[in-house]
């Protein structure tokens, strides 16, 4: 059923927030929807700093002090909406170093596919893929987007729509809005009895604010209070547009573009911030609701210039000042500035999907966002202890808060110490959220195992 | 962890709550009933009503409140508030006015739940019947809607202005449709308006009462609110109400009738398991990791049902007409299928899931302190933590400050060498005189507790060697000495720092705020009530919420 109510709407100028409302005049049963989830992925490339990406502390619950000082800062003040998880290994092998493939190239084709690996391609199709071909409107593909340069033989792929067929992956983000731009929501009649009725509440409301603001027995901190709360109002949705669109600064910027330029370091801020409002509308509007955005291919190149950078991540990775020469000593300060500049990407990203009011809670909350790399360690390719940072709960499914180790050993990346147990495959994570993603088998049942690499199962304790 | 002066020693070891003066120290009926001529409650005039403070006159609703409340006006038990954004959690108790505020994604959740509700009234003839007390053909239902939802909503009568602006909206929303919808669609609007309301997102105490010596009460709607937000964290009910409107909510007697007919009340259930998981900090015990060595039993998704046993605990306790001594010493608990097994008792439970009640040891387990919530959230994920232990004995139940450790010390342990105990461990990398002046203090208490594991199991060894439980406490009434968790934990419930400590816990609870000096002869008059025996919590509810601390605030029109 594609009721109208499931419809979406824009809101406010430039079409910012958007929302999806409901309408008084439709039937009980047409508006009685669950809501949509969807599911985001955002790539991260060459690994982390491991000495500061971590929240401090011990697993639990999590908080925001335990984020400040890390490559996670920036994730400050949405803790409560994150899942952090320790000890998940690349499956089937958690140590990289692999003697016959490019760790780089294996570590991303897999990542999302725990399939085998021949030919630079997976063999199985990608989560994000499998999740679009059950959810997506009119089983388009889920959107894919990458900035930076394609790398190593334009093969490092994360995302696969079947096996051995990687899905495209767009780079320039004006020509996603494109595809998608003007949708039209619904008729004007509708839209216009929907900012009617928001309009008139909020007039109300704002009536009452007033009238309390008048009342002389008010202290300082009790009118402090209620102004800071009418400020607020001025974030609630009340004007609803007719068409998805972005606002005119943000519509330049995508017409601004030289297409000769998306692999450029001097434009990779700039096409990443347009890609995640391209990508969060594209949401938001119902065009897609599977989105996958690549920071770089797996051993991703670009300087990151714009941090006063100045030799290429990969290079970075390995803390090398150049290829065969000397170890460059402020190599983990640098990392940990990507690592923090990738977690402002992410905030960004989450940010705009929250501010989107969905049937039940935000679009966030009905989302799944989950931040990956090919790597943990980049100097010795490790796929222990591998980097996975989630957002959303899936519409309740997900733990929210939480700081996790899935793994038993004491220190799940154990450099060096080569007796590390491998009990915590990533391969179970993909499991785990295709179902919270309501993917099923052919039959119906919920599904055993995602991909052929490492054990079936679930991670059972990462759901509510 | 050094100290830096000999005066940083000096508040390690004073008690926080300081000498009341002595005017203040007179014994106090715990149920004042003297009213004046005029029949209006008045301060007990015991040296007490200067010190009362100005109040806020808007207090938003916290998000329990706001749910109860949610629940009650709307007559569903299952409607969808969602997942608030959360405030800010910088004080112990999360009714603290200074974190209540609402910025922009707070108020896109009024909205949305407002929306929500709105949405399930248009589709739902049912809970819309129980809002609307007359027949929708009648040509005043609509007015009359209005004035008897917004009544409850805004916990008082709606002025003339408001009630002619929200009949306003009933007809702006009947636009088209049936009659039926047309009249629906106007219940929604005037509800969604409602509840995003500061009216109804704050309690407001506008209007008062003189009642002389500075003092003055809240009119009876605002009363009303402020009882049965302290003692059900949820709206007034309408027999609340109805006394509000004969004004029958101004004398001694009256407000305590009405305090002990709510206390009776299972809406009291709610503040009591509220009150509780946040004096047990209870959110720290979501979530553990622990060594699987220690119990297959144990699981982080017990967090949930360990914070149950302590709102479980807690209310057993007020229904059996308890106290303080109980809630730190009873042998009484609540438990699942696996918390049993940890517990290492016999349960009779029809599932996995349910929590019954059981009976511990005497020998084994004492109260609050010996639950197993508060035992692995106090520790490790491979071992023990003495230091949190005792340093929230310290801090919570005593209300002695003990600092942090200094910044620049490295208070990661080196791993338990063989032969060694965690205690061992603890005391060798605390000797050091920098370190001792508070470990000395801190470890005693939290060494008692060496006889549970990081998971809350009872254990005789650890690391191969047999546990050492014994310490001493210095309290005012002189060094403690115990050989085990359990004599620690007798000693501490009979001492007058520990009700003390509590006392002011409630208040800090009840009066929303953190307590200033201003607070002294309050917390020393609840001290006194709890001093003499054990005090049944029902009766420092009744004694709390009676109090010229709790009901009156300072006329901010004279000096003070």
């Amino acid at each position: 059923m594609k009721p109208a109510s499931r419809r979406l709407f824009l809101r406010g100028a430039g079409g910012v927030a958007l929302a999806v409302p409901w309408l008084e005049s439709l039937s009980s049963a047409r508006a009685a929807t669950a809501a949509q989830k969807r599911f985001v992925v955002m790539f991260q490339s060459c690994g982390i700093d491991v000495t500061s990406f971590w929240p401090k502390g011990q697993p639990g619950r999590l908080s925001k002090d335990m984020l400040l000082g890390t490559g996670l800062a920036p994730l400050a003040g949405i803790e409560d909406k994150l899942l952090v998880l320790r000890g998940l290994h690349g499956a089937p092998r958690g140590h990289g170093k692999d003697v016959n493939v490019n760790d780089h190239q294996l570590g991303t084709c897999t990542r999302l596919t725990a399939s085998s690996v021949s030919g630079g391609l997976a063999d199985g199709i990608s989560l994000d893929q499998a999740i679009a071909a059950q959810i997506n409107p009119g089983k388009r593909p889920g959107l894919a987007a990458i900035v930076g340069k394609r790398g190593q033989g334009d093969s490092m792929y994360l995302s696969f729509t079947a096996p051995r067929k990687p899905t495209p992956t767009e780079p320039n983000p004006a020509k996603i809005y494109k595809d998608f731009a003007g949708l039209s929501a619904a008729d004007p009649a509708v839209l216009a009895r929907i900012t009617k009725r928001r309009e008139s509440i909020l007039d109300v409301v704002r009536a009452q604010f007033t009238s309390l603001q008048a009342s002389s027995r008010l202290s300082k901190s009790d009118r402090d209070k209620l102004d800071l709360h009418f400020t607020s109002l001025r974030e609630v949705e009340g004007q609803l547009n007719a068409t998805c669109a972005l606002d005119a600064s943000t519509s330049a910027q995508l017409d601004g573009i030289d297409a000769t330029k998306l692999a450029a370091d001097d434009w990779f801020e700039r096409l990443s911030r347009l890609h995640l409002d391209v990508m969060s509308l594209a949401i938001a509007c119902g065009h897609t609701h599977v989105a996958t955005m690549m920071f770089g291919p797996g051993a991703h190149t670009n300087t990151f210039g714009w941090l006063g950078h100045k030799q290429e991540h990969h290079l970075l990775s390995h803390r090398l000042v150049s290829f065969g020469g000397p170890v460059l000593a402020s190599a983990s300060t640098l990392l940990a500035q990507i690592d923090a500049w990738h977690a402002q990407q992410f905030r960004y990203l989450v940010d705009r999907l929250n501010a989107y009011i969905d049937v039940d809670g935000t679009i966030l909350d009905n989302s799944v966002v989950l931040w990956l790399n090919e790597l943990s360690e980049g100097k010795e390719h490790h796929y222990r202890d591998l980097p996975f940072v989630i957002a959303g709960s899936g519409g309740g499914s997900l733990k929210q808060g939480a700081y996790m180790k899935l793994s038993q050993n004491p220190d799940p990346l154990a450099l060096g110490n080569k007796t590390l147990v491998e009990d915590a495959p990533s391969n179970k994570l993909l499991t785990t959220l295709a179902n919270v993603m309501g993917l099923r088998t052919p039959g119906g049942a919920p599904i055993n195992q995602f991909g052929k690499f490492g054990p079936p199962g679930e991670y059972s304790e990462i759901k509510v | 962890m050094l100290f830096r002066s000999s005066r940083a020693i000096a508040i390690v070891c004073s008690a926080a709550v300081a000498a009341c003066a002595p005017g203040a120290q007179t014994s106090r009926n715990p149920l004042p009933s003297e009213d004046d001529a005029g029949g209006k409650a008045t301060p007990n005039a015991v040296g007490c009503p200067s010190r009362l403070v100005v109040k806020p006159r808007l207090q938003r609703l916290t998000h329990r409140q706001y749910r109860n409340t949610l629940r009650d006006l709307l007559g569903d038990e299952t409607s969808a508030v969602g997942a608030m954004t959360l405030d800010p959690s910088l004080t112990r108790f999360s009714n603290n006015d200074e974190t209540l505020f609402v910025p922009g994604p707070l108020a896109r959740d009024y909205q949305r739940v407002a929306e929500a509700a709105g949405q399930k009234l248009m589709r739902d003839p049912m809970t819309r019947g129980k809002l609307v007390p007359c027949s929708p053909t009648e040509a005043t239902c609509s007015a009359a809607f209005v004035r008897s939802f917004g009544a409850k909503a805004f916990r008082r009568p709606l002025t003339e202005p408001e009630q002619t602006s929200f009949e306003a909206l009933f007809r702006a929303a009947q636009m088209d449709g049936t009659a039926d919808e047309a009249f629906a669609n106007g219940v929604s609007w005037v509800v969604q308006a409602m509840l995003m309301s500061p009216q109804f997102i704050y309690r407001s105490a506008l209007q008062d009462i003189s009642v002389g010596q500075n003092a003055r009460l809240p009119e009876p709607y605002a009363l009303a609110s402020s009882l049965s937000y302290l003692l059900w964290n949820s709206m007034p009910d309408d027999e609340l109400f109805e006394a509000a409107r004969q004004g029958h909510l101004s004398a001694r007697r009256d407000i305590e009738a009405q305090v002990r007919r709510m206390l009776s009340d299972p809406r009291a259930d709610d503040v009591v398991g509220d009150f509780h998981a946040q004096f047990m900090a209870t959110d720290a015990y979501l979530d553990l990791q622990r060594d699987p060595k220690l119990s297959k039993d144990f699981g982080a998704d017990l967090g949930p049902a360990f914070d149950n046993e302590v709102q479980l605990f807690a209310r057993h306790v007020f229904h059996k007409n308890l106290g303080f001594e109980s809630l730190l010493t009873s042998t009484t608990t609540f438990a699942n299928r696996r918390m049993a097994k940890l517990y290492g008792v016999p349960i009779n439970a029809a599932s996995d899931a349910e929590m019954v009640q059981v009976e511990l040891d005497t020998n084994q387990r004492a109260g609050l302190l010996t639950q197993l919530g508060f035992l692995a959230s106090h520790a490790h994920a491979d071992a023990t933590a003495p230091v949190l232990r005792g340093a929230f004995v310290l801090r919570n139940i005593l209300c002695m400050q003990t600092p942090a450790p200094p910044a620049d010390v490295d208070t990661t342990l080196p791993p338990l060498e063989a032969g060694m105990t965690t205690r061992d461990l603890i005391a060798k990398q605390t000797a050091a005189p920098a370190c001792n002046g508070c470990h000395q203090l801190i470890n005693p208490p939290g060494f008692a507790f060496e006889g549970f594991d990081g998971v809350g199991q009872r254990r005789t060894t650890d690391n191969g060697q047999p546990v050492n439980t014994q310490g001493s406490v210095s309290l005012e009434k002189g060094d403690v000495g115990f050989a085990n968790a359990l004599e620690l934990i007798r000693g501490i419930a009979q001492s007058d720092e520990a009700k003390s400590c509590y006392g002011s816990a409630w208040l800090n609870y009840a009066l929303a705020r953190s307590l200033t000096s201003d607070d002294e002869c309050a917390v020393q008059a609840v001290t006194d009530a709890l001093k003499s025996k054990e005090l049944p919590l029902v009766e420092l509810l009744a004694n709390i919420a009676t109090s010229d601390a709790f009901l009156f605030h300072r006329d901010e029109t004279e000096a003070p």
